[in-house]
């Protein structure tokens, strides 16, 4: 579960978040839409403790993240736009030394496998990253979720700039991961993809949770309404 | 666990890196060909060495019937070994030389140095293990560490793995094992190789001290530079600055420092020409007895003193004969003349080595080098030693020379008497044995401290950056 309480962060006096509460519990795609420099990524920056909040709290299963940045960081996996891997280690070899990080040793049966159910091929598994699309990059992402049995998914415009293919198979994978009992934390320019995958929708402006929807609630259309509304008030 | 992971990750993708592997296997190739040229060179040079003592002492021998004083002039020569390890670490042998006329009245500089040798064949030899471990071993881990941290950063790596978890501690120290790995594959099959060798050498037993001793000597400076390589890769933005600044201080280590101490050294303790040197000698020398002029002023009071201690009033009268006395007195005066002038030298140079020890401080190369070479035996303190020993025994065959002269010439005259041939083939041998301990002068331990010095600082500089990148 990942939970913001208050939570508020400033740069030189411009708030960049401003007193965000959310709760995105387990089995939840939260999806944040908003513009550049709404706050979305710093939302997650403070989730991954990289920034630290000048107010309030961000907490992950219940611990707060500035509190227990160890504890918190085994429970996520974050992927951001471009995912970075090591272009000389194949997708195996990566997928294995994410892991061991954090200590969990796969053999390479078992990393095929946990490849195999994020989408990627078998014998893409064993070639050198270097050669992989921004698609089948992510698919290690999510293979490293999976295999982290991460509770919490953080995820940066993830889909931004995989073709329509590369994006919906991602799209069933969050589904996966969502089936599975992680809560998901996406940040999206996507209306399109947030409709269709998330649970909910928030809509961030100028560091503030403007808006918040139940994605099964709201049509397409009306979506790209709401957001445009916030976007030019 | 995580600090094993960044390591063996470090070491794979390092392997697999096109240009680190190149220039790796051009420096195992340089290696292979230093060593199997060095071999080469000290097989022949210790081959002339024994080859030039038995024909010196064969003619010592063979001079038949001679004037021992007239032999004295003569000559003879004491040659200086070439050690197993010069194979590995040459030192100053090529600059010092190889050899020294011994000769009545005078000390001389050692001559035959293998610099003055035009063969190329043998220039090439100058491609040592010492070298390429000082310049060109440096610029592998530059190569393979300067973008260490920076591409972590550059490619946004470095915010994925501390999504994960990993603190930066963690990732300097992993990636400084991995890349001590990388030192490793090069540099452990070399040293084996060197071991095979001292072994087919029979010199194993003898050598392995300082064999393994310049092993650590080398890895010791190996990991200061690949901790300087991290520190620094972690402390710039990008992957270029780091290079520029690392190949900086390579060249203000290997090549501007040790240009400029040089030059300061040789500035501030200049060293007398040759003919100075020998002038100041020939003005001191007139202050006192000369062993071959029997009118000369202290010559006379030589005499009258040592008349008047046997009561008699002609040298004629002595039981002995009193020209090889005054040979013997004229060639110890002579000595202690050379002695002072060639301390001052020995002064000069211990002052200058000692401004090139600490000037080890700003430069790990030089440190390295000069511990490198003091273990091998092959450094100006080890020169000495030999030089010192020469003398010794130059005295000690002068004295020989003398003694026979004046118990068994005739009369006052030496002219005219010779000793037998069978005198020669008795005289005392010189055979030089190098000192037992690896460290003959306690000057020599100075570099070695500041290598340890050096690694110790080095590791410090990763803690403290690591901490100060923690904290922002």
């Amino acid at each position: 579960m990942l939970e913001a309480i208050q939570l508020s962060k400033s740069f030189n006096g411009t708030a960049a978040v401003s007193n965000l509460d959310l709760t995105i519990n387990s089995g939840e795609v939260y999806c944040l839409l908003g513009a550049n420099g709404a706050g979305k990524t710093t939302t997650i920056n403070l989730f991954l403790n990289l920034i630290q909040p000048s107010n309030g709290s961000a907490k992950i299963s219940g611990l707060d993240v500035t509190e227990h940045p160890i504890e918190t960081k085994k429970k996520l996996t974050y992927i951001p736009e471009n995912l970075s891997l090591y272009p000389s280690l194949s997708g195996v070899e990566n997928l294995q030394f994410f892991c061991g990080l954090s200590g969990i040793k796969l053999s390479d049966g078992e990393s095929v496998a946990y490849l195999k159910e994020a989408g990627l091929q078998e014998d893409a598994a064993h070639k050198r990253v270097s050669g992989y699309s921004k698609g089948m990059r992510q698919k290690v992402g999510i293979a490293l979720a999976i295999a982290r049995k991460s509770e919490v998914l953080l995820l940066d415009e993830p889909t931004s700039g995989l073709d329509p293919s590369a994006s919906n198979d991602f799209a069933s994978l969050l589904t996966t991961m969502k089936e599975k009992g992680s809560a998901v934390l996406m940040a999206t320019h996507d209306l399109f993809r947030a409709k269709e995958t998330g649970t909910r929708i928030g809509i961030m402006n100028k560091g503030t949770l403007v808006e918040e929807l139940k994605a099964a609630e709201v049509s397409h259309s009306d979506l790209e309404k709401i957001y445009l509304n916030h976007m030019r008030a | 666990m995580t600090i094993f992971a960044i390591a063996w990750n470090e070491f794979t993708r390092l392997i697999r890196d096109n240009v680190v592997t190149t220039l790796g296997a051009l420096i195992l190739l340089l290696l292979t060909i230093s060593v199997v040229t060095g071999i080469t060179y000290y097989q022949e040079m210790a081959e002339q060495h024994a080859q030039a003592e038995e024909i010196a002492r064969h003619q010592w021998e063979h001079q038949g019937e001679k004037n021992p004083h007239s032999a004295a002039h003569y000559g003879t020569f004491a040659f200086k070994p070439v050690t197993v390890l010069s194979v590995f670490e040459p030192g100053v042998d090529r600059y010092t030389g190889v050899s020294i006329f011994l000769e009545a009245h005078r000390q001389n500089f050692s001559a035959h140095s293998l610099a003055e040798d035009k063969d190329t064949s043998r220039r090439f030899a100058e491609l040592t293990p010492a070298f390429i471990f000082a310049y060109l071993f440096p610029l592998l881990i530059i190569l393979a560490g300067y973008r260490s941290i920076t591409a972590e950063k550059e490619s946004g790596m470095y915010r994925f793995l501390k999504s994960q978890g990993v603190s930066i501690g963690q990732l300097v120290a992993g990636k400084t094992f991995g890349l001590w790995a990388v030192i490793l594959v090069i540099y452990i099959p070399f040293w084996l190789t060197g071991l095979l060798f001292l072994l087919f050498t029979g010199t194993l037993a003898s050598s392995l001290p300082g064999f393994l001793l310049m092993g650590i000597i080398w890895l010791l400076y190996f990991g200061v530079i690949a901790h300087i390589a991290i520190t620094v890769s972690a402390l710039t933005k990008s992957s270029g600055s780091s290079m520029v600044v690392l190949l900086s201080l390579w060249i203000l280590s290997t090549l501007l420092v040790p240009r400029l101490i040089t030059n300061v050294a040789s500035g501030v303790h200049p060293v007398p020409n040759t003919t100075e040197f020998y002038q100041a000698v020939r003005t001191d020398l007139l202050e006192g007895i000369d062993g071959h002029n029997p009118y000369s002023e202290h010559s006379a009071a030589f005499r009258d003193s040592v008349l008047a201690a046997h009561g008699v009033d002609d040298v004629t009268d002595l039981p002995f004969n009193f020209r090889g006395l005054m040979l013997q007195e004229g060639e110890e005066f002579e000595k202690k003349i050379y002695d002072h002038h060639f301390a001052k030298i020995d002064e000069i140079h211990r002052n200058q080595n000692r401004l090139f020890s600490m000037s080890a401080i700003f430069s790990p190369a030089i440190a390295a080098r000069m511990s490198s070479m003091a273990v091998a035996g092959t450094d100006m303190h080890a020169f000495n030693h030999f030089s010192a020993e020469a003398e010794a025994y130059r005295i000690a065959l002068m004295r020989e020379l003398n003694m026979d002269l004046k118990i068994n010439a005739v009369g006052d005259r030496a002219v005219g008497y010779t000793a037998g041939g069978d005198f020669f083939a008795q005289n005392i041998t010189f055979t030089y044995e190098s000192p037992d301990t690896i460290f003959i002068n306690p000057g020599q331990l100075t570099p070695v401290l500041i290598s340890v010095i050096w690694f110790a600082t080095s590791i410090l500089f990763l803690v403290v950056v690591a901490r100060r990148k923690e904290q922002e």
